[in-house]
């Protein structure tokens, strides 16, 4: 009877163990290069202190056209952050993994309006997402589909 | 009844008294923080991070949840390997396990030409309060790389904090 409580206890164990390393892998599958539908950016998703966030790393147009300069966040609420280089910005934050391939709890900055919004990341398969931002409810928002990004092998 | 009346108004009053109290600075070394990014390093936004507790800064008797009002002073870059490329940009973020990470201050190519990394501070800082609580920091540094580096690259931070405390 005891070997048996030992035997089950050493399986739970196992099991929890493997499932803990299987969801670590699941919610990693966020990290990486990923372009939105208008393709006018390029947003590396990173993992910092066990939280998700995305900053920009490549626009279309670099080069404010009025100012000749590489494009800052000039739709920034806070006056003091308008010339905070647009390349670098972190526009998505704060994505705790959920399980089922979602992402939560984060938020996603539209540097055309300078608004955060509530935001919530869907996997659909290893190479989309559906990104959903919100204000409020969940149900009034708009969804993008971004693509990652997959390095071709040099020849 | 009337004994339990006056014993609840003592409590308000000392609530209140409490709670109108001044807030008193505390004084505090420079904070000297050392970013890694681990390398190699590629052309373009790269980011340096590292975990502290504010706590370790804070005088003896001093608990974190005390701080009332924070604001950062100054904020002083340096970079650790001068051999490895000069970025030309930096952006300095703050976050915690339970609050949402917010920008600090930038640093733009016009100064770092001219030697000067003393970072732009946002004005808006009510934000650090509740990092600073929360049970661990992360300090992350965004910087633009115009070329390869094939190591780690460390980014020194030396905070100037203003903190103050309710007695």
């Amino acid at each position: 009877m005891k070997k048996f409580k030992i035997l089950a206890i050493i399986f739970v164990g196992l099991f929890l163990l493997t499932s803990m390393v299987g969801d670590s892998e699941d919610a990693d599958k966020l990290v990486g290069v990923w372009e939105p539908s208008n393709k006018k950016i390029k947003v590396k998703i990173d993992k910092i202190s066990g939280k998700y966030y995305g900053k920009i790393v490549w626009l279309r147009e670099p080069i404010d056209p009025v100012t000749g300069k590489p494009k800052t966040d000039k739709n920034n609420p806070d006056e003091s952050l308008k010339d905070v280089p647009l390349k670098g910005f972190r526009m998505l934050k704060d994505f705790v993994y959920s399980g089922n391939g979602e992402w939560s709890e984060g938020t996603i900055y539209d540097p055309q309006n300078g608004s955060t919004y509530s935001s919530v990341i869907k996997l659909k398969d290893e190479n989309t997402l559906d990104i959903r931002g919100f204000i409020g409810l969940k149900t009034f928002g708009r969804t993008d589909v971004w693509k990652r990004l997959i390095m071709k092998n040099k020849k | 009844m009337k004994y339990f009346f006056k014993t609840n108004l003592l409590v308000l009053v000392v609530i209140v008294f409490w709670g109108c109290g001044e807030s008193e600075p505390i004084q505090t070394d420079l904070q000297k923080l050392e970013t890694i990014a681990v390398g190699p390093l590629f052309e373009g936004v790269n980011t340096a991070t590292v975990e502290f507790d504010i706590q370790k800064i804070l005088p003896t008797g001093v608990k974190k949840e005390q701080l009332t009002e924070v604001r950062i002073k100054g904020i002083q870059l340096s970079l650790v390997n001068t051999e490895a490329p000069t970025p030309n940009s930096f952006t300095v973020l703050l976050a915690s396990p339970n609050t949402s990470m917010k920008e600090c201050g930038f640093l733009k190519e016009e100064s770092i030409k001219i030697n000067n990394y003393k970072v732009s501070l946002a004005e808006e800082q009510e934000f650090l309060v509740e990092i600073l609580q929360d049970k661990m920091q992360t300090l992350v540094i965004d910087f633009n790389l115009e070329g390869d580096w094939y190591d780690d690259l460390s980014v020194t931070a030396a905070i100037d904090w203003e903190l103050k405390i309710k007695n």
